[in-house]
């Protein structure tokens, strides 16, 4: 670029240093929003994408409604070159005293796939054993009588159990948050307890081949459409589609902030346009082009632009960290990563660079094509 | 002797809202090369419209005119601006200066956007500063210069690109006698020593003392007039040792 434009430009933004300061800020509040918040929709994405992993205890989950899941079914699975394993539960609502709880039938030959983690006492031996949740308030040692609805006719079955353990957590926390008061008993025990034979309601799947994960709930849903069939991809969809919704909402915002900032910038070049409307002519008068002239408005817009957008870029990436750091100052639970995305840096940058190029663009047109002599008239 | 401006038969037809304003009627003018020409004449004459087309600022609504042998009635907009950067000096009646560039850069840059590098158009900035007297006043802002001396910086601009024409509207109007005498003295030393072509335009009849040629503009109409006596003061030999310094300048680029 020649010397004379990088002098008009660089000679002119000195000497409206403030106004074009208050530009840098407004450009850069936009720039600051959309990375605070990309940053932060992307960083609690991830997290709770992790966590999924986390907890998710199987690549495909059955769940149905009614106990109605085969054995045979559950061999079928099992017999399956690439299924790992498949493990099959009843699980049940009851009453203990006045609460409400979730029997949960596991079998005893494979109880470690369940990963109970047991606060006292022991896992379950035999038949009428159970390990309770803590929060039923239940000692080992003592005998529980849990009451099971079968439906609103029916009277409820009547199944006593003796407490082996107290329990924290199940399936790596899958289960344990729900707060669901569990109470864990032997599978075999449960079916014959509850007269309902081999059969279940619900089936832990895990595969080797992960790309047969679709495949294979597909046909699970068409071999049993009245169940549940879950798997970690529609989970993480599930939470595709809710960041989606959010990222719309702060796009909406993020937008609002930038559409402020062509404003502000069209407000700003359009006054300082028609301030240097006797400088311009005589420019032109001169012999300066009027594409000297538009490149010289240009580069000084392109400057707050860019200022602006990093800026902006820095702001919001630490005022992410920062909001993170008041938030578990104030005690609430924001564990999410604030990773520094330099995509998302840039885009902020080049959005600001836009901003202001398309706040500039009427008032220097107005400037490049000014007759001068009707100003120097 | 070759013409620097010849104009035929230019007529300019202004239209307003009050209907048409004639402000040249067909006027026939030439003015040879390294003379100094006045055209004077009341405000509203037409001699500014004039001003305005040789200067290529204006067109004519008919008529030819051709500046330093180029005909620039139909000029592209583009050509017209490089015609006037390399060609022209324009000296204005008043705002002459970029307000937030000094006085040195505002004599530079003409030479940048012709090319000139920054080294050799701070040089030459610097030789026509000395030549107007502010050689001391090279980093000030057009704000800190008092009228004269703001005329007398847009004067070495004019001249950033050494031009072969110089055109100047009421350059004394808005100045003290002192600093009007200076700037035509500055004038006819450039005429008589660089033989820059020099037109001006004024209503002022001692500036008509420096010219060769006088022609009084009246209603649109051009016609030959006299030259007053007066004697202006000029120093030939500051302006020349000045010059082969700006020409060594100018020869190492061009």
């Amino acid at each position: 670029m020649s010397r004379h434009i990088t002098m008009l430009a660089v000679s002119d933004m000195r000497a409206r240093r403030a106004r074009y300061l208050l530009l840098v800020v407004v450009i850069a509040i936009g720039a600051a929003l959309m990375v605070a918040l990309s940053t932060i929709s992307i960083g609690a994405k991830i997290y709770v994408q992790n966590q999924l992993y986390q907890i998710f205890p199987a690549d495909i989950l059955v769940y149905s409604n009614s106990i109605d899941i085969p054995y045979a079914f559950v061999e079928s699975l099992r017999s399956l070159p690439y299924v790992q394993s498949a493990e099959p539960v009843v699980m049940l609502t009851g009453t203990l005293g006045n609460k409400t709880v979730t029997l949960l039938g596991v079998p005893l030959s494979d109880i470690g796939y369940f990963d109970v983690e047991l606060e006292a006492g022991r896992l379950p031996h035999a038949g009428g054993e159970a390990v309770v949740d803590s929060t039923l308030g239940v000692s080992p040692g003592r005998d529980a009588t849990i009451y099971v609805y079968r439906s609103s006719v029916a009277p409820p079955v009547e199944l006593r159990v003796h407490v082996v353990g107290i329990m924290s957590n199940l399936l790596k926390g899958f289960i344990g948050p729900m707060s669901l008061n569990l109470v864990v008993v032997p599978l075999d025990w449960l079916q014959q307890g509850m007269g309902i034979g081999d059969f279940y309601n619900m089936v832990f799947i895990t595969v080797s081949d992960k790309s047969l994960i679709q495949p294979l709930a597909q046909a699970l849903k068409q071999r049993y459409p009245r169940a549940e069939v879950y798997t970690q991809q529609s989970a993480l969809s599930t939470i595709d589609r809710v960041f989606n919704m959010l990222n719309l909402f702060f796009l909406v915002i993020e937008a609002v902030a930038f559409l402020a900032g062509v404003l502000t910038t069209f407000t700003v070049m359009s006054i300082t346009v028609r301030e240097r409307m006797g400088e311009i002519a005589l420019l032109k008068a001169t012999g300066i082009s009027g594409r000297d002239i538009a490149l010289a408005f240009t580069l000084e817009v392109s400057s707050v632009g860019l200022l602006g957008g990093v800026a902006g870029g820095v702001a919001g990436y630490f005022g992410a960290l920062g909001i993170k750091d008041l938030l578990t100052r104030l005690g609430y639970f924001f564990d999410v990563p604030v990773p520094f995305i330099p995509s998302i840096f840039a885009l902020g940058v080049v959005l600001s660079l836009l901003v202001a190029l398309a706040g500039a663009l009427m008032p220097v047109y107005r400037a490049v094509t000014l007759r001068p002599l009707e100003i120097l008239r | 002797m070759s013409e620097a401006v010849y104009l035929e038969g230019v007529h300019k037809i202004y239209r307003t809202a009050a209907g048409e304003v004639h402000a040249l009627r067909g006027v026939t003018l030439k003015i040879p090369s390294a003379t100094a020409t006045v055209l004077i004449g009341p405000s509203g004459s037409g001699k500014t419209t004039l001003l305005n087309i040789m200067s290529t600022l204006d067109r004519p609504t008919s008529g030819t005119v051709v500046v330093l042998g180029t005909d620039v009635t139909n000029l592209d907009e583009r050509r017209l601006e490089r015609f006037r950067l390399l060609k022209i000096g324009y000296l204005f009646q008043s705002y002459n200066l970029v307000p937030y560039l000094t006085a040195l850069q505002n004599v530079m840059l003409p030479m940048l956007a012709a090319g000139m590098p920054r080294d050799l158009a701070k040089a030459k900035a610097k030789l026509l500063l000395r030549l107007v007297g502010l050689e001391d006043s090279a980093e000030r802002y057009p704000i800190q210069l008092s009228g004269g001396m703001q005329q007398r910086a847009a004067l070495a601009r004019a001249l950033a690109n050494s031009p072969e024409l110089l055109i100047l509207d009421e350059p004394t109007s808005n100045v003290d006698l002192e600093s009007a005498s200076a700037i035509l003295s500055l004038i006819l030393a450039l005429n008589k020593a660089w033989r820059t072509t020099v037109i001006i335009a004024t209503h002022d009849p001692d500036v008509a003392a420096i010219a060769d040629k006088v022609y009084t503009v009246r209603g649109g109409y051009v016609v030959d007039g006299e030259i007053p006596k007066g004697e202006i003061r000029i120093d030939l030999e500051r302006a020349k040792e000045i010059y082969e310094k700006i020409r060594a300048i100018d020869s190492t680029w061009r």
